[in-house]
């Protein structure tokens, strides 16, 4: 059963659509990466997934439950962290988890215990001043820590990095790394190197739809290019003219690297033949290799071309 | 209604935290203070501040008058006070962003607004009730004398009417984006209802009609009971809840 499940989805504000038909299923214990651009959707889609807004269609499921409005039992088991996390300013740290506990209905012993753990992993054990005096970061860390105190089995995280400092920014990576085993993590984010870091698989969302789903290595393999790069160590001219007639060459385009070493791009429809025919081609042609690589896009590539709506090849 | 204990808890908590209470309660004191001295000295004050020469005859100020001048200035100051600590209660919060870090855990809208006007309503219980005491020792003190019984009733009727202002303020926080908004609409509903309140029939129904029924307890004119303006205005708050919850429920938080 699917941690988190929706079917066409859909939130219409007047005649825009924030998030047009989201179909997506989120594997039990695993970390999801939620990416867009901003605008794309993606606080909507938490907050539909969370009942804080009601669909114009579709339907959602978290933990096996639909999601309605005022679903106290869907929430026991949840943990939320907005996109911009405030509290009541005259509280302390330990005083908003308490109250958070409270609000969870955990017994005042646990509750207690567990609001000095999460403060004290999140760096704000002992922190006696008000949250209006936190810094925008200070609150991210709170947010974190409120939105695990009771232990959910699913996790939404929106933006959960984007007022840390770098340090900071660690620090929760390796926090959510930690959840892999216990809790479902469903992270919005638009910084792609933190979803590469922690994320078992993705979505890639624009203008409310839906672009693309898999793991990120699916993803990667999905949109590789198979595309090679090869320095030479002569002018490419006779290479490129041989390589015109081979069947599985795509392209073949002469470039000047970043050293200024000149060469060819070429991409291949076949990786295999590419990678059996290419040293010959070119001893055939005369010329010393100096470098033949096969490039992987990263997934900032696959997210540029995505969202600039490009297909994959 | 999930939540409601914790709730009302934090609300109770800040109230204290904020100074809201010491605030509220510190207006009652001044008015329960300063009417019956001015009403005792205002015979002297206007013989002070008139162009000599002219005369104005009083008659002498009693304790009733003092008594219902203070319950006619709370019934205006305490509904400013009203709107004042309602208009923000959801709006803020929902425009803040704490209503959503709240609600998102397993407890009910319903429990939320109700612990919001309970919180209140206990606010204002302690601050009609400081201010009546000391309206009623200093006009004691001063006037030898003061109608106990009905000057309690006034004060009950004085805080259900502003239970009620509170509810109505608390239903236009969870309709409008903006707190200014909600107290200006507030302001006109209550003043709207007041005016209606002197139609025969109809007034009779509406909370405006509580405070002039106070006003005669308090004096010791004799009267019909006004049950029916204490039941409009228990029904008008249940009514004034009922909508801020389906509001709020319909709200994108």
């Amino acid at each position: 059963m699917p941690a988190i499940k929706c079917e066409n989805l859909t939130k219409i504000y007047g005649s825009r659509a924030a998030l047009d038909g989201l179909t997506l299923e989120v594997p039990e214990r695993s970390i999801f990466g939620f990416l867009g651009p901003n605008g794309a959707g993606k606080t909507t889609t938490i907050r539909l997934l969370m009942g804080m807004s009601r669909p114009s269609a579709g339907r959602a499921w978290v933990g096996g439950r639909e999601v309605v409005p005022d679903a106290p039992d869907m929430r026991r088991r949840t943990g939320y962290l907005p996109d911009v996390p405030n509290f009541y300013n005259w509280m302390t740290a330990a005083e908003f988890m308490q109250f958070v506990g409270e609000l969870h209905q955990m017994p005042p012993a646990e509750n207690r215990v567990r609001a000095a753990e999460l403060l004290d992993l999140v760096g704000l054990s002992g922190e006696k001043k008000r949250i209006g005096g936190y810094s925008r970061g200070m609150k991210q860390r709170l947010g974190l820590a409120q939105a695990l105190q009771n232990k959910p089995d699913v996790l939404f995280l929106d933006e959960p990095c984007s007022a840390l400092d770098p340090m900071g920014r660690r620090d929760v990576l390796n926090l959510i790394l930690h959840l892999r085993q216990t809790t479902t993590v469903f992270m919005s984010t638009h910084i792609l190197s933190d979803v590469e870091r922690v994320c078992d698989s993705l979505a890639i969302v624009d203008k409310g739809r839906l672009l693309a789903t898999s793991s990120v290595e699916e993803l990667r393999s999905r949109y590789v290019r198979s595309a090679f790069e090869i320095e030479l160590d002569a002018a490419p001219d006779a290479l490129a003219v041989s390589l015109q007639g081979q069947p599985w060459v795509v392209t073949a385009e002469k470039t000047e690297f970043s050293n200024r070493v000149s060469g060819l791009r070429v991409l291949a429809s076949d990786v295999d033949e590419a990678q059996r025919s290419l040293p010959r081609l070119i001893a055939e042609a005369g010329l010393g290799l100096a470098r033949l690589e096969l490039t992987m896009p990263s997934l900032e590539d696959i997210f540029v071309k995505l969202v600039s709506g490009e297909k994959s090849p | 209604m999930n939540g409601f204990a914790v709730f009302l808890r934090k609300e109770l908590r800040e109230q204290f935290k904020t100074s809201r209470i010491v605030i509220v309660a510190a207006v009652f004191l001044f008015f329960g203070f300063c009417t019956p001295l001015l009403i005792k000295y205002m015979p002297e004050i206007l013989e002070l501040a008139g162009p000599s020469g002219m005369t104005i005859e009083m008659l002498p100020p009693t304790s009733g008058q003092a008594l219902a001048e203070y319950a006619g200035t709370m019934s205006q100051v305490g509904v400013l006070v009203a709107v004042l600590m309602a208009m923000g209660a959801v709006a803020r919060e929902v425009e803040s962003g704490t209503a959503v870090l709240v609600l998102s855990k397993p407890v009910g809208r319903l429990a939320f607004i109700i612990a919001k006007l309970t919180a209140g309503s206990f606010n204002f219980m302690v601050a009609v009730a400081l201010g009546g005491l000391a309206c009623f020792g200093y006009t004691f003190i001063l006037f030898g004398d003061a109608a106990a019984m009905g000057f309690l009733w006034q004060n009950l009727l004085l805080w259900l009417f502003l239970v009620f202002c509170m509810s109505v303020t608390l239903f236009f926080s969870s309709l409008m984006k903006n707190s200014l908004a909600a107290g200006g609409l507030a302001v006109g509903v209550i003043i709207l209802l007041s005016a209606v309140s002197v139609l025969p029939w109809v007034g009779r129904v509406l909370p405006g009609t509580l405070i002039s029924w106070g006003n005669r307890l308090a004096m010791g004119i004799p009267g019909q009971s006004e049950w029916w303006a204490v039941t409009g205005a228990l029904g008008l708050s249940a009514l004034c809840v009922w909508l801020t919850w389906v509001t709020l429920r319909r709200k994108e938080l």
